[in-house]
């Protein structure tokens, strides 16, 4: 009886000390304040990837170029909250409203994940929307000894072949097949959708021949067009990439993209909900000094990225105009899985 | 010849002695933070240091970054060996056999040997990729979803295969893990799948919280129903030479080693292949080609030196990838990518072209990272070993406390921790039931992409299921697959006949002296 008594003591305290230690953990949770000037003190920056991920990267990068440039005095460190393509990220800053000592980098994903999920447990309304700084212009490769030499070979080849040609990209529900959905549907063609979840499968893919394309940004190809093994044959939105000056743009080639938002991509940054309205404009005030910056402008060049400042109400009605545009396609992406 | 001169070079940048220095403060941080359960998988481990090896030059930062992958790779051997707590995925088939040597008090063996074979490994993968490059990049290029398939169902087969003396509850076990890791949203249709409306679950389950619920904290629930004083203690060896592989440990892995660094480079060098795949195809292979597959399983040292030779050699062929595509080969090579991409180097098949003092030193130091470690941990091994001399009293705390804080450091989310609890349970009810759990994980790791790439394939061929008997790589392994099976059903049913004829002779002879005597 001794020793069973004795056992059960033993494990309760173990269990104690489980519990204990799991409580500690929570109770690490600091509150920043913010000096005259709107400063925050520790500023932890969130990001919706793993470590060597997209934001990871692009998080690490602005904060090394604010440091560089005098901008900032202290590391921000990156806190990764990867789960649900932006919407934990989502979660983890409203619990810590109004805090202005965390801030997001966030992307246009976080509005299609929350258009995803209804029962969402915070969505960019529930974000004090900082600043975009860039935006990622969406191109299409195919492998370099592809027939296709225009979007509109391959859309002319997909009529002719209803549902056979292959694009790979990522999750179903990512940027990239909702695009493709409104052009099949602008075009009257259809095609498929590969699912992979790491970017180095998608490219062999494409080189080996099981999907004929794929839709995404110019770092995603950038290095493989170069060594001649991808070409680029079509551009989204407006204007041409920088970098590939003779690839014409998708209303060029006569494929139309109503029904499409004008920028698809975007990264920005965000903080918790009712952040001091100094806090903000501290922010602000880094980032519109960052993105003027030498060493800014040349990572934008590297990266294939366009860097445009956007700010307040600006902002807002982008975020709003994307949303509208993307919710029926959201609703016809669920139907087509149907 | 190319490659060879370039290599050649890389070997001389990365041979000053700063950078030997940063290499060998890289391997000692990377085992120091790799033991800890949870903190355990090179990746982290990696992505812990990154800030620090950031304010290094390039070259220098990722020759450290080396140093680190490396401790972290044997501090991954190191605990599952001696706690039977696999912290990242490729050293989970090291709880077969590493484990059960050290329940034998051969604990310094079988870490000497994971330590050597990896070097000896590491030696064949540099090699292979110095002068079988071409050939692995075609593979690489030519390893689509079919093949994917059919080597992940070749996978599935050996979890069968591996669970012991019961299938039936190996297959329960496998079938949990299954079931488990379809937890989350579905890629392919976007559909949440056992999530319950919770964003905690919605990219599924971490394989970090599985591994330490159902092996660090399972252990320990059932080693606290003994009454204390009475939990067998694991020997420590006594003489210094136990410490070590003998002659005899040699001569028995020498095939074991062979057989793992040519799967472990070829496995590596398929993009998404990984360290798992090949240290668990080595095992198998090592098992079904070994005299006395019987042996395995209750602590033989093949089972050590193969899986961990794959393990190592798979570094080789895992630059193949990066150096033909640009493509990262497991996550420890995503996270140095990321390194580099923060240098301001884009990693991409021009890499080699564009940046060579950078690419080359990589490589050579990856290199000389296994022999860092051989010269570190070797003498370093008595010490490890001591871990299994601290009284229970002390241990069990010490590791309940590491699991939670690595259960949280994972994803930063307390909800992994109430899941850790959930899974230690769940180890305590299986080893109480007397079902392995190797099996439930191996299926956890393997599940997912079994699953993705069947769709994947079905989906290119319209739903054609030929498409695994058309691709000529598929083909090939689909029908290694059916031999090896037919081969082992049949070699048991002989083995089991010559058994039971040789008891109908006993008995008969028996009888048959009872009737003398009579």
């Amino acid at each position: 009886m001794k020793t069973f008594l004795q056992r059960q003591r033993h494990a309760a305290a173990l269990a104690l000390l489980m519990l204990l230690s799991a409580g500690a953990i929570t109770a690490c949770t600091d509150n920043g304040g913010i000096d005259k000037n709107g400063k925050p003190g520790e500023v932890q920056f969130v990001v919706d990837t793993g470590p060597g991920g997209g934001s990871d990267v692009f998080a690490r990068q602005i904060v090394k170029i604010a440091l560089a440039n005098k901008l900032i005095d202290g590391n921000w460190p990156v806190l990764s909250r990867s789960q649900g393509g932006g919407l934990a990220a989502m979660s983890f800053l409203k619990q810590k409203a109004p805090q202005p000592d965390y801030i997001a980098a966030f992307t246009s994903k976080w509005i299609i994940s929350g258009l995803n999920t209804p029962s969402a447990e915070a969505t960019v309304k529930d974000l004090t929307l900082i600043a975009q700084v860039a935006v990622e212009p969406q191109m299409v490769a195919v492998p370099a000894n592809s027939p296709y030499k225009t979007m509109a070979d391959f859309i002319a080849d997909a009529k002719a072949k209803p549902g056979q040609l292959v694009q790979v990209g990522g999750a179903y529900s990512s940027v990239d097949n909702l695009a493709a959905l409104k052009v099949q549907e602008n075009t009257g063609t259809k095609w498929k959708y590969l699912s992979f979840a790491d970017g180095g499968p998608r490219i062999t893919a494409l080189l080996r021949g099981d999907a004929q394309m794929m839709l995404g940004a110019q770092t995603d190809f950038s290095e493989e067009v170069a060594a001649g093994q991808l070409r680029i044959i079509g551009v989204m939105g407006k204007h041409r990439a920088p970098k590939f000056p003779d690839v014409p743009t998708f209303a060029e080639q006569g494929i139309s993209e109503d029904g499409l938002p004008d920028v698809l991509q975007w990264r920005a940054i965000a903080g918790p909900a009712n952040m001091p309205v100094a806090a903000v404009a501290y922010y602000r005030d880094v980032f519109s000094k960052m993105t003027q910056t030498q060493d800014w402008r040349t990572y934008m060049d590297e990266e294939g990225l366009v860097s445009e400042y956007v700010a307040g109400p600006a902002l807002d009605q982008r975020v709003q105009s994307f949303t509208t545009s993307m919710t029926p396609m959201v609703r016809l992406l669920k139907s087509a899985n149907k | 010849m190319s490659v060879l001169t370039n290599l050649i070079d890389g070997f001389a940048t990365a041979m000053t002695v700063t950078n030997l220095a940063w290499m060998i403060a890289g391997a000692v941080l990377g085992t120091l933070i790799g033991i800890l359960p949870g903190l355990g998988n090179p990746a982290a481990t990696l992505a812990i240091l990154l800030p620090l090896t950031l304010r290094l030059p390039p070259t220098t930062g990722l020759i450290m970054m080396a140093g680190i992958y490396h401790g972290a790779k044997f501090a991954g051997a190191t605990t599952a060996i001696l706690l039977n707590i696999p912290t990242e995925t490729s050293s989970v088939v090291l709880c077969y056999d590493g484990h059960e040597l050290a329940k034998q008090g051969r604990a310094g063996p079988a870490m000497g040997m994971s330590a050597i074979s990896g070097f000896i490994a590491s030696t064949v993968g540099i090699v292979a990729l110095t002068f079988a490059a071409p050939l692995a990049a075609q593979l690489a290029v030519n390893f689509g979803p079919p093949e994917f398939a059919v080597l992940m169902f070749f996978g599935l087969l050996l979890v069968v295969t591996l669970a012991g003396k019961s299938p039936v509850k190996g297959l329960i076990s496998m079938f949990l893990g299954l079931l488990v890791s379809t937890v989350g949203v579905d890629i392919f249709t976007g559909t949440e799948r056992f999530t319950f409306g919770s964003v905690n679950l919605y990219d599924g389950i971490e394989f970090l919280i599985l591994t330490l619920g159902l092996f660090a904290v399972g252990e320990v629930l059932v080693n606290l129903e003994k009454v204390r004083g009475k939990v067998e203690k694991l020997d420590a060896p006594k003489r210094l030479r136990d410490y070590l592989p003998n002659m005899e440990d040699f001569k028995q892995s020498r095939l074991a080693i062979a057989i793992g660094s040519v799967i472990g480079f070829f496995i590596g060098a398929l993009p998404g292949g990984g360290s798992t795949m090949a240290s668990f195809v080595s095992y198998a292979v090592v098992k079904n080609t070994s005299k006395h597959p019987e042996r395995f399983g209750t602590g033989a040292i093949e089972g050590v030196a193969g899986p961990e030779a794959a393990n190592n050699s798979e570094a080789g062929g895992a630059m193949i990838p990066l150096l033909s595509l640009g493509l990262p080969g497991s996550a420890s090579t995503s996270v140095m990518l990321a390194a580099l991409l923060l240098y301001g180097v884009q990693p991409g098949p021009l890499l080699f072209t564009n940046h060579p003092e950078i690419a080359w030193p990589v490589i050579a130091s990856l290199y000389l990272g296994t022999i860092a470690l051989l010269v570190l941990n070797l003498p370093l091994i008595p010490l490890w070993v001591q871990i299994l001399r601290i009284p229970y009293w002390l241990l069990y705390p010490i590791i309940l406390i590491l699991a939670v804080v690595g259960a949280y450091s994972v994803r930063g989310s307390i909800f992994d921790v109430y899941l850790l609890m959930a899974f230690s349970v769940t180890g305590y009810l299986l080893r109480k039931l007397e079902v392995p759990a190797t099996p439930m994980l191996m299926a956890f790791v393997l599940g997912p992409e079994a699953e993705l790439t069947v769709r994947q394939s079905l989906m290119l061929s319209n739903n054609n299921p030929m498409i695994f008997l058309e691709r000529p790589i598929s083909a090939t392994i689909l029908i290694t697959t059916v031999i090896v099976v037919v081969l082992s059903a049949w070699g048991r049913r002989r083995q089991r006949r010559r058994a039971a004829s040789a008891a109908l002779h006993t008995q008969f002879v028996a009888t048959a002296v009872v009737d003398t005597v009579k």
